[in-house]
């Protein structure tokens, strides 16, 4: 009778240690997955991102060296250096207009629908993230300070009022190898998912590739050519 | 009887502890056994990262060189006539493209996440997305910012913030939270145009929880754009007519 309890003490003993041994390797397991994955998946992020820093302020660096050099040697190579400097500004900035092939995305309102100023930003910030190059929204140039946002009846771009009840027409130039394979096809679904949300009978939208889109520049009289309150900050 | 019950149940406690006594033993065990393997990786992924710190530095140092190098020239031969136009207009684009630190009356406005933020529990709007980030910026344009930088990158006109992910991404530099978006302008006008939004007002309402900040400064800094990237890489496509 004695050894039958002693027995049975020894087994509930058995059991409690491999239960407590089976909880803590699965502890084990929640553990190794945060040192092994999480910090150093968040170390490589960290390398990768200065590697690229890295390399592109190095080839920063040489230009600028050459360029220095070129401004030192005279007056007829400074001036040339400054211009061409100077007119790769203007285009960075939107102050020139630019050709090339692209996509047209095309926003129609039906039926008295009046166009939503988030739909025309989502489209050209999906653009923007396709890496577009220069765009324009019913040939307003997008630029650093360009508005999209509706007032009443009509959206402002670029201070200029268009009605919410005509068509929008975005204009981009993407890399041309990218169009077909993969920014057409894709600004297609989020059309087939704007018109799940605003419904298939508010607004037609249409995507196009388009051989040697020409984008203008901004006119002088926006607001994008106004530095009024910036002030050099070296 | 009550005796031995009393045993049963000591024994099953002593049992449960010696246990689990047993198994933090094993599980200290592996989780260094773990550690010691997954370590020797981190510290070769520290010490890649702290030579590329410091490598980043050095060509920053050298930037920073540079650049004050190409002013004092640019300075010294805009006082000939020949290039005085030239250089006055390079400067002027230089500052409408973004590519200049500048400074001026504005605000900062910051954004954070509703605070202790459950996915299971709170609205998908309780959290930064860059939808949201891309509406304030677009009220401040709209209220006449005339520079505007978020988390320290200056925009420009090809402004990229986008989401991969859970992560906000702005011309492919990664933001934390908090986002905080500095823009120089008419203060009044940024601040009250913010203020007054019905969007932002019910993001900010408790239901929502979006954290949003406004404050009015009379001086800010924004960066170049050149801090953040090499502006030449986003006119790499386009052609002049």
């Amino acid at each position: 009778m004695e050894r039958k309890k002693i027995y049975h003490y020894g087994i509930i003993l058995i059991v409690c240690v491999l239960v407590g041994t089976v909880m803590a390797l699965l502890m084990k397991n929640v553990n190794a997955s945060d040192l092994g994955s999480k910090s150093l998946q968040e170390l490589q992020h960290q390398i990768i991102e200065y590697q690229r820093k890295n390399e592109e302020l190095n080839n920063r660096n040489a230009r600028l060296y050459d360029y220095i050099r070129e401004l030192e040697r005279g007056e007829g190579e400074s001036y040339l250096r400054v211009i061409e400097e100077r007119e790769k500004f203007a285009i960075f900035a939107g102050l020139r207009a630019v050709r090339n092939d692209g996509v047209v995305v095309t926003l129609s309102p039906i039926g008295g629908y009046k166009m939503q100023d988030a739909l025309v930003r989502q489209f050209t910030n999906e653009l923007s993230a396709l890496g577009a190059q220069a765009i324009s929204i019913n040939n307003e140039r997008k630029v650093t300070t360009t508005e999209i946002r509706t007032s009443q009846d009509n959206i402002l771009i670029n201070g200029i009022s268009f009605s919410r009840e005509e068509p929008f027409e975005i204009k981009a130039i993407v890399d041309p190898l990218k169009i077909d394979s993969y920014v057409v096809p894709y600004l297609q679904s989020v059309s087939t998912s704007i018109k799940k949300q605003v419904g298939e009978d508010t607004v037609a939208i249409t995507v196009r590739h388009e051989r040697d889109i020409m984008i203008p520049a901004l006119s002088e009289d926006r607001i994008g050519y106004a530095i009024d309150l910036l002030q050099p900050a070296d | 009887m009550k005796v031995k019950y009393w045993y049963k149940l000591i024994a099953v406690a002593a049992a449960a502890i010696v246990g689990v006594g047993v198994a933090s033993a094993v599980k200290q065990w592996t989780v260094l056994s773990v550690e010691s393997g997954v370590s020797a990786e981190l510290l070769r992924a520290r010490d890649q990262l702290a030579a590329e710190e410091a490598n980043y530095k050095s060509l920053r140092a050298q930037n920073d060189q540079l650049e004050s190098r190409k002013k004092l020239l640019l300075q010294s031969l805009s006082e000939q006539s020949m290039m005085a136009d030239a250089i006055a207009e390079h400067e002027k684009f230089a500052m409408i493209a973004g590519l200049t630190n500048v400074k001026g009356q504005g605000v900062i406005i910051t954004l954070e996440d509703k605070e202790d933020y459950d996915p299971l529990v709170d609205s998908i709007e309780s959290v930064i997305h860059d939808s949201t980030i891309n509406y304030v910026i677009n009220v401040l344009w709209a209220a006449g910012a005339r520079a505007i930088s978020l988390n320290e990158v200056r925009l420009t006109a090809v402004s990229e913030i986008n989401c991969v992910g859970p992560t906000i991404l702005t011309y492919g530099v990664r933001q934390m939270p908090p986002y905080v978006i500095s823009a120089i302008g008419p203060t009044g006008e940024l601040s009250a145009a913010v203020r007054s939004d019905s969007y932002l007002a019910r993001l900010t309402k408790p239901e929502v929880g979006i954290r949003m900040s406004i404050g009015e400064e009379d001086s800010v800094t924004l960066p170049s754009f050149s801090k953040a990237r090499d502006y030449l890489r986003y006119i790499n496509l386009l052609e002049t007519p």
